[in-house]
């Protein structure tokens, strides 16, 4: 090894180190490179002027297209959040589950999968779950370590189950990794691989994930009862009256979710375009959510969805409704003019829906947050950026390259050494980091070694996701430690989420022996 | 690398009616280099409060100078938040007019970029101001209060000012060559403001300084026992003593 490789491992070792200072990641990332690029200057090991390439990489990084999809997640999942849809969306399942043993758990895996999806970060969501639903397992008699697991496990859910932002991100650097396989390490593919391409890849092992996990909660509870007792309907609610109320807090968000998802994973539009869409459409849910003491506005809105969706319908009859073009036949002409009159209703709603958010603060709040969390995952990929930059300054991606095809046992094995060395930093980082800093490394020879870049990324998806809940470093863990009341104690937490770590152990296998589960989907939209 | 055009003969640009040459750029960028030096001293006070503590100089002018960048960072976060609801808003129905109707209107289109880019640039200070930007509160968040005060002072020196520093010092060029030709979009048609965006690259790293300069000042005037600037309701100080215990 050349001085040169010994100064970009040890850069990697201080900047893990530093970073448990607690000092922003961004900055530390950052911050940790350069001091070890001023050495290198210093020494002859670096040329300064390598940074120069600095800002010609971090403005694509905030003007891609693909990229700005994180922001409208965002803002859909705290809209839905903030305006207590989320909230009711949960209560709601859990009284429908009310008769069944381990019901509310069953909801509370759901309602994580969902909500999840937009927002995930790990922390943001775990606290999220952790505060809205543990307190209610709790009144309902769950034992503390079936609630505290469930709950960890379903806030990690939302990372691998489209749209996350970390797929979205994840599916920006496989792409990239992918081209630099096929231009510098050899691979004969002429293909592409999309964030769409993964968000279909991710939409079985996630749905499995899902469905073992609702599977173990039900066999507790019979095996156990006590550890997830049935509430039982209220006696006295009118049968019709209960259907109702379900249905309206359930049908809208779960509609809005799938739509979001049916239109990307379609192909009808892109991840970016189908997250303005969903965050429109969260906007709509919670101005008339919440402007119950304004019919008008209500009404207004309700009209306004109804005028999307009638849109939706005329433009899926497949009727030519392009402004510029010459063979005009009467139905087409109906068909514009009633699509402009719904437009013109849904550009009205929507107005309206914002005026009464912004007038009653919501929509000043929902902005905030958004802002802090796209700045701070931005902000992330910037430092990333510069890491990676003085990293390969010091031929650190040879480096990894070198170390990964000296790998004992080959292509597997490189595979199993990348998947061991993620899922320990999955204890001290978060899913952006590492997907930033490690896959422009390890993916491109991986996948010039012939692996299928969806499976890859699924396989490192559900990796980094059993580290974020494994005890005692776990990211879950800690932030519902945080938020849990004492009366869960640390120990039923870590004896909560084990059970779950077995499942997701199960499933990373799953897909290790049947790649098709990952890849089957994609080569469908493929085609 | 950017596939744009780029002048290399001095040409005469007209910014508002105002002929500029490459001489009066290069004069720009050269005097706003001179401010920079000028006030790069001013990073050293919270290490001035740290060492004389007795100085009303010293402190009080740390506290204004908080106070200040504070103010100035949460007004820009509180005016670009607004972009958001607008990105929102021109891609939903920008999809919608070219899906259903076949229209595009690149100068529409394009305006989403110049809000999600904007938002990310110009909010990023008020972000670190929020304390948003993600730590690894393992230890952190356990650790006593004057131990946060030092890590924040500490990281400010050792991290945040390189990181700083070096993507200003970097851009100059970048910057620079964009004005030159006061690069616009890639399409004919497209909105003529990359430049100004790239100079958000800069304004960036300049507005995280200045914001780690007043958090780093705010750290050291705890240490000292010296009154500290309040943060702003939403936003909870730091160095409160009593936060949750963890118990982990």
């Amino acid at each position: 090894m050349s001085p040169n490789d010994y100064l970009a491992l040890l850069m990697f070792a201080i900047a893990c180190g530093a970073l448990m200072y607690g000092y922003g990641v961004a900055f530390t990332l950052g911050g940790v490179s350069l001091i070890f690029a001023a050495l290198g200057v210093f020494t002859g090991q670096f040329e300064a002027s390598f940074l120069l390439a600095l800002p010609g990489r971090v403005f694509p990084l905030i003007t891609r297209d693909i990229l700005m999809a994180v922001p409208l997640f965002v803002f859909m999942g705290v809209m839905l959040e903030k305006s207590r849809i989320a909230e009711d969306l949960l209560e709601a399942m859990g009284d429908l589950f009310a008769n069944m043993r381990g019901g509310l758990g069953i909801s509370v895996v759901i309602v994580g999968a969902l909500l999840a999806a937009s927002t995930g970060i790990v922390g943001a969501t775990v606290v999220t779950m952790g505060l809205l639903s543990l307190p209610t397992m709790l009144k309902r008699g769950y034992a503390p370590s079936l609630a505290a697991g469930s709950i960890a496990a379903s806030g990690t859910l939302g990372q691998i189950i489209p749209p996350s932002i970390v797929l979205v991100i994840l599916g920006d650097q496989l792409s990239n990794a992918f081209q630099e396989a096929q231009r510098s390490h050899g691979l004969l593919s002429d293909s592409v691989v999309s964030v769409g391409d993964l968000f279909a890849g991710a939409l079985l092992p996630g749905l499995i994930l899902v469905m073992l996990y609702a599977v173990y909660i039900a066999v507790v509870a019979v095996l156990k009862p006590h550890m997830a007792p049935a509430a039982g309907w209220d006696k006295d609610v009118h049968m019709g009256q209960f259907i109702r109320r379900t249905l309206k807090a359930m049908l809208p968000p779960l509609l809005l979710i799938m739509a979001v998802l049916g239109s990307i994973l379609s192909g009808y539009a892109t991840p970016t375009r189908g997250a303005a869409l969903g965050a429109l459409g969260a906007i709509l849910l919670a101005g008339y959510k919440l402007a119950e003491d304004k019919p008008s506005v209500r009404k207004l809105i309700l009209l306004a969805t109804f005028g999307l969706i009638a849109l939706i319908l005329v433009d899926l009859t497949g009727v030519d409704m392009r402004f510029n073009q010459t063979g005009w036949v009467i139905s087409e002409r109906i068909a514009v003019t009633l699509a402009l009159l719904f437009s013109g209703i849904a550009i009205l709603g929507t107005f309206a829906a914002l005026t009464y958010l912004k007038g009653h603060g919501q929509l000043a709040e929902v902005s905030r947050s958004t802002m802090y969390i796209t700045s701070m995952v931005f902000v992330i990929l910037i430092g990333a950026t510069m890491f990676s930059l003085v990293f390969r300054g010091f031929g650190g991606d040879e480096l990894v390259a070198r170390m990964l095809s000296s790998a004992p046992g080959g292509a597997v094995g490189a595979l199993i050494l990348v998947m061991i060395v993620m899922f320990f930093l999955g204890f001290f980082l978060d899913f952006i980091e590492i997907t930033f800093v490690i896959v422009p490394l390890v993916a491109p020879p991986l996948m010039a070694m012939g692996m299928d870049p969806i499976w890859l990324g699924i396989l490192m998806a559900l990796n980094l996701q059993t580290s974020f809940l494994t005890p005692p470093f776990g990211f879950a863990l800690f932030y519902l430690r945080g938020v849990a009341p004492p009366e869960v104690t640390t120990t039923a937490l870590y004896k909560g989420v084990i059970p779950f770590i077995g499942i997701q152990i199960f499933v990373i296998m799953l897909v290790a022996f049947f790649p098709e589960i990952a890849t089957v989907l994609p080569k469908m939209m493929a085609s | 690398m950017h596939g744009r055009k780029l002048v290399t003969v001095p040409i005469l640009l007209r910014v508002r009616g105002i002929k500029m040459s490459l001489e009066i750029l290069d004069l720009v960028g050269r005097s706003l280099q001179a401010i920079g030096w000028v006030f790069l001293p001013f990073t050293l006070t919270p290490v001035l409060c740290l060492l004389f503590p007795k100085h009303k100089l010293t402190t009080g002018f740390q506290f204004g100078l908080c106070q200040i960048i504070d103010g100035f960072n949460i007004w820009v976060g509180e005016m670009v938040k607004w972009l958001l609801p607008a990105l929102v808003v021109s891609i939903a129905f920008g999809v919608i007019a070219l899906s259903i109707f076949g229209q595009a209107w690149t100068k529409f289109d394009e305006s989403a970029t110049y809000f999600h880019a904007t938002v990310i640039l110009l909010g990023s200070a008020a972000t670190l101001l929020a304390g948003q930007h993600v730590r690894v509160d393992i230890f952190y968040a356990k650790m006593p209060a004057k131990s946060k005060a030092l890590v924040d002072i500490v990281g400010f020196y050792a991290l945040l000012i390189p990181f700083c520093l070096v993507l200003i010092w970097n851009a100059q060029s970048f910057v620079g060559l964009a004005w030159i030709s006061l690069e616009g979009s890639a399409e004919t048609d497209g909105i003529r403001g990359i430049f100004i965006l790239k100079t958000f690259v800069s304004i960036f790293a300049l507005m995280m300084l200045a914001q780690g300069l007043s958090i780093a000042g705010r750290a050291s005037l705890f240490l000292r026992g010296k009154p500290m600037p309040e943060t702003p309701p939403e936003i909870e100080d730091p160095y409160v003593t009593d936060h949750l215990e963890t118990g982990l």
